[in-house]
């Protein structure tokens, strides 16, 4: 009899996992996704291209469950549709660089026509991309970098979000102070190269100059921890005028921990609206943040592969090109230094979210 | 005499001399370490690894090891506030009652799984593990639940306090007290010490160790269930990935409080000292402005330090015991 149950709930939880995993495959279908563009992203409905060889992009995100990478694939689904190419979201099985090989094993084996990857390794993925780029695919990476990607969907140039990053530590400060960054991890390349930059910059230009950078610390994309490292700051620099928080997760922790504490310090920094809605805004601890627009890392994901489909460009330095949504794009120089292995093409310029659009943009993202 | 010298000899005496130890040399490093406002946002910030640590001492006592312990708070967290959201909780304390069901339910199913099912404890939880979380995926359709939609009444919760104490940290308290009651002056106390210990005279004098068992692992579910919304009622945030590896400072807490992985041997009093200890470290990592790439492995070091210190104690105290019979 207890054998019988034990049989019983093992024959369960199995149904209960393969029934998880036939839900997310149709959860991912392109079908399902919302046809429904971003007022800025100007399309041009009458472009009709790429119809006749039936074309298959496929998209490998960092992570199941990354709300950020989830909007990422809704873009990237919704332009597949507007261009005629069937899309595949194609999630690795952990946060690791050998899940995303498997991953991209097996996307070969199917022929796909490109692959889009947000990598997890800044190395380990250069074998499998060869594969891939050896049998004519179209291999290209965004979010994060990768070695032997043909070209890598820069949300921004690091230089602009360090431009909006310091610019809002020299309003919030009033022009001088004391400020402090919280970042993710300490090895997060894209962190990295912003930190990096934003010192470049404060140091380019005298009118950062009364600007007093005091600490750096890593709160690990982690709750608990950065929101120690908030309370930290604020115990350990009384006069702290500003944190500045380059990540969604320490923006929003930062936020939290500073307004628990009726502190009058001000967070500045990158922040996802939907988690940060109550934090930004007109009598709160941020009156504007920045990110970019994840729909349009997705889509532009998918004009930049189909531009190098097409011949349009080769991804080399220096190149121009307009791709099928009606922009012009320019092709700029890799920058290892800065974890970027890869010739860039840039998506845009950071978007300022306020207390006038917050609510708007928290709906989609 | 003797009384005091017994007491100094013991293990929770000598975790207690790491423990201050470890906060005379971070205050040493920073002097706004003892302060009530630092104390007070330690034992905040950690109130819910400290409440799970009481659910794993029971769970290692009875010889089991439980790592799902994050799944299943993030899974009852997020399913109560999507309730939340929902409308159909109306108050923050219908929302910590919520999520506490549903940890048990998820506890009571692991239970059945490990004494039914004849799993190995740290395979069925492994398992479990995946499921809860990728549960907590499914329900809210990768998405997270932020603070616009959550009642104020829950949101202030976590914020206010009673006698000066935070909300947060009473719940600790009472969990601790509660099951300090349980364990040493009840016959079901006895019973989960008895089945980790020597499982076969437990069964053959006549415990039901399947009973205790599925007991044990309910009762972890519910305390994850209690967390999940102490969890989510502090951040004001529940995300699908949250409390994520959680389980590791868990066990850990257990392991430096003295308890043995062997099952069998550990108290509340010193999980509630290697609790505080883990949390404690973890804290003053970010105060002293430790070098990050250090963190992880200082981290490591004084919690195998505490542990040596610990076992050659309780080495000393087996020979003791050894040498008194032998007279």
């Amino acid at each position: 009899m207890k054998r019988r149950i034990a049989l019983m709930l093992a024959f369960v939880m199995i149904m209960s996992l393969t029934a998880c995993s036939g839900k997310k495959d149709s959860g991912e279908q392109p079908a399902d996704a919302p046809a429904k563009a971003p007022a800025e992203e100007a399309q041009d409905p009458s472009e009709e291209t790429g119809e006749k060889e039936g074309l298959t992009f496929a998209i490998v995100p960092k992570q199941a469950g990354n709300e950020y990478h989830e909007v990422i694939a809704t873009g990237f689904n919704e332009a597949c549709a507007e261009l005629g190419i069937t899309p595949i979201v194609q999630y690795p099985e952990d946060t690791s660089a050998e899940a995303q090989s498997t991953v991209i094993n097996n996307l070969i084996a199917q022929k796909v026509d490109g692959i889009a990857i947000g990598a997890n390794d800044p190395e380990a993925l250069e074998g499998a991309i060869k594969t891939a780029r050896d049998q004519g695919i179209v291999v290209v990476t965004f979010d994060s970098d990768t070695k032997g990607s043909q070209v890598f969907v820069n949300q921004a140039s690091n230089e602009a979000v360090a431009q909006v990053l310091v610019d809002s530590i020299l309003d919030m400060t009033g022009g001088e102070g004391e400020f402090a960054v919280l970042s993710a991890t300490s090895t997060a390349t894209n962190q990295n190269a912003w930190i990096a930059a934003m010192e470049n910059l404060i140091a380019s230009d005298d009118k950062y100059a009364k600007l007093e950078w005091v600490t750096t610390v890593y709160g690990d994309d982690e709750d608990q921890k950065s929101y120690d490292e908030t309370e930290s700051l604020m115990t350990n620099y009384p006069d702290l005028k500003v944190i500045c928080s380059p990540t969604c997760v320490g923006y929003l922790a930062a936020c939290k921990a500073v307004m628990n504490a009726n502190s009058e310090i001000k967070v500045a920094g990158l922040g996802m609206p939907s988690w940060s809605l109550g934090y930004v805004g007109e009598g709160t601890c941020s009156e504007y943040m920045y990110l970019w627009n994840p729909v349009e890392i997705g889509s532009t994901t998918v004009y930049t592969m189909k531009a190098l489909k097409d011949g349009l460009t080769t991804g080399a330095e220096g190149e121009s090109y307009t791709a099928d949504n009606g922009k012009e794009y320019t092709v700029t120089p890799s920058d290892e230094s800065l974890g970027i292995y890869s010739t860039q093409v840039i998506v845009g310029d950071p978007f300022r979210f306020d207390g006038s659009n917050i609510d708007e943009w928290a709906a989609k993202f | 005499m003797h009384k005091m010298k017994k007491l100094l000899q013991s293990r929770e005496a000598s975790l207690l001399l790491v423990l201050v130890l470890l906060c005379l040399v971070i205050q040493m490093r920073n002097s706004s370490f003892l302060t009530a406002n630092v104390i007070n946002s330690i034992l905040k910030n950690y109130s819910y690894t400290m409440t799970l640590s009481v659910g794993m001492l029971m769970v290692l006592l009875i010889g089991g090891i439980d790592i799902s312990v994050g799944a299943t708070l993030a899974f009852s967290g997020m399913t109560a506030s999507l309730l939340m959201r929902s409308g159909i909780l109306t108050n923050g304390f219908a929302v910590f009652a919520a999520s506490t069901l549903i940890g048990t339910l998820c506890g009571l199913i692991t239970g059945l799984v490990i004494s039914k099912g004849k799993v190995i404890p740290i395979i069925a939880t492994l398992g479990i593990r995946y499921i809860y979380r990728g549960m907590s995926y499914l329900i809210s359709d990768f998405k997270s639940v932020n603070a616009s939609s959550m009642l104020p009444d829950y949101k202030d919760f976590a914020q206010s306090s009673t006698l000066g104490i935070n909300h947060l940290v009473w719940i600790t308290l009472c969990v601790y007290a509660v099951f300090f009651v349980v364990l040493r002056w009840t016959r079901l106390g006895r019973r989960i010490y008895a089945v980790g210990s020597n499982p076969s005279a437990a069964v053959v004098s006549g415990i039901p160790a399947d009973r205790i068992k599925i007991f044990v692992y309910t009762v972890m579910g519910s305390i994850c269930g209690l967390c999940g919304s102490m969890y989510v009622s502090y951040y004001a945030s529940a995300q699908n990935n949250m409390a994520m590896g959680i389980e590791m400072d868990v066990i850990a807490s257990c392991v430096v409080g003295g308890v043995a992985l062997s099952g069998g041997r550990g108290s509340i009093a010193g999980v509630l000292i290697g609790s505080v200890t883990i949390a404690v470290i973890s804290k003053s990592l970010s105060l002293v402005g430790i070098n990050p790439f250090w963190q992880q492995a200082l981290k490591g070091a004084i919690i195998l330090f505490a542990i040596v210190v610990n076992v050659i104690v309780q080495r000393n105290m087996d020979r003791r015991v050894l040498e008194r019979r032998e007279v």
